[in-house]
């Protein structure tokens, strides 16, 4: 069986920096709590990940992503 | 926060949300007062979008002279502009005084389009493909299905054949 590496999304699509007002993006990686997802089931590099959170954070403080759902 | 650490002309975005109670008239006069803000500042804006009315994931409480009032929604907006940091503290105590504007955000940024949602197919645009091919896949069937009734009778023919075949 051939082994196919999964990569991150985000180095496949030569992603400079994570926007936080993408949020149709950012939702990918929110479970349905609203938490975000840890980088070990994600398959997102450690610097994208980084990023990531860091793009999350953000759009909660703008009120586009909700802190806690349910 | 030390903006003075580094003094040569940087790249921010800023984003803002407007209260909602401004009537959809007077937007472009509330967005463009946060713009002059900006121009006062800066050189070089680098793109900029108006606000649009947007439905906040959470109720955000703002204290307007000494009530706290909450909003649901808002007109949300972002420049992107060039400026130095000691420019940012000054922006950043004007925001504060203005009434309108609800919540603001600036961040660093590079000069580069950031929005990739719209390049590459999020997970909306996905949906919306495969919806198109199960339309497509929908008009095809038929014609499958005709040339199936074309190949059937034939399969038949070989089949009574071989067991004409196999009786004899």
């Amino acid at each position: 069986m051939k082994i196919t590496k999964q990569q991150c999304y985000f180095s496949a699509n030569n992603v400079k920096l994570i926007d936080y007002k993408d949020t149709e993006i950012l939702k990918k990686y929110l479970n349905p709590h609203a938490r975000m997802i840890a980088g070990k089931r994600t398959g997102i590099c450690a610097k994208h990940q980084r990023q990531l959170a860091q793009a999350v954070k953000r759009a909660r403080f703008m009120g586009l992503l909700p802190f806690v759902a349910r | 926060m030390d903006h003075n650490e580094h003094t040569e002309p940087r790249v921010y975005e800023l984003g803002y949300h407007l209260v909602p109670t401004l009537a959809e008239e007077q937007i472009p006069a509330a967005s463009g007062a946060v713009r002059g803000m900006i121009e006062r500042i800066s050189k070089d804006i680098i793109a900029e979008e108006l606000p649009v009315f947007i439905d906040l994931a959470y109720q955000i409480v703002k204290t307007v002279e000494h009530k706290n009032k909450r909003f649901d929604d808002a007109y949300f907006g972002w420049i992107k502009f060039e400026a130095t940091p000691s420019d940012i503290a000054t922006l950043e105590e004007e925001l504060k005084k203005d009434d309108n504007v609800l919540r603001y955000l600036v961040v660093k940024t590079p000069r580069e389009n950031t929005f990739i949602s719209k390049k590459f197919p999020s997970s909306n645009a996905k949906s919306r493909d495969t919806e198109m091919l199960a339309e497509v896949a929908e008009e095809e069937a038929p014609a499958v299905v005709a040339e199936e009734a074309v190949v059937a009778p034939v399969v038949k023919d070989e089949l009574d054949k071989a067991i004409e075949e196999l009786v004899a």
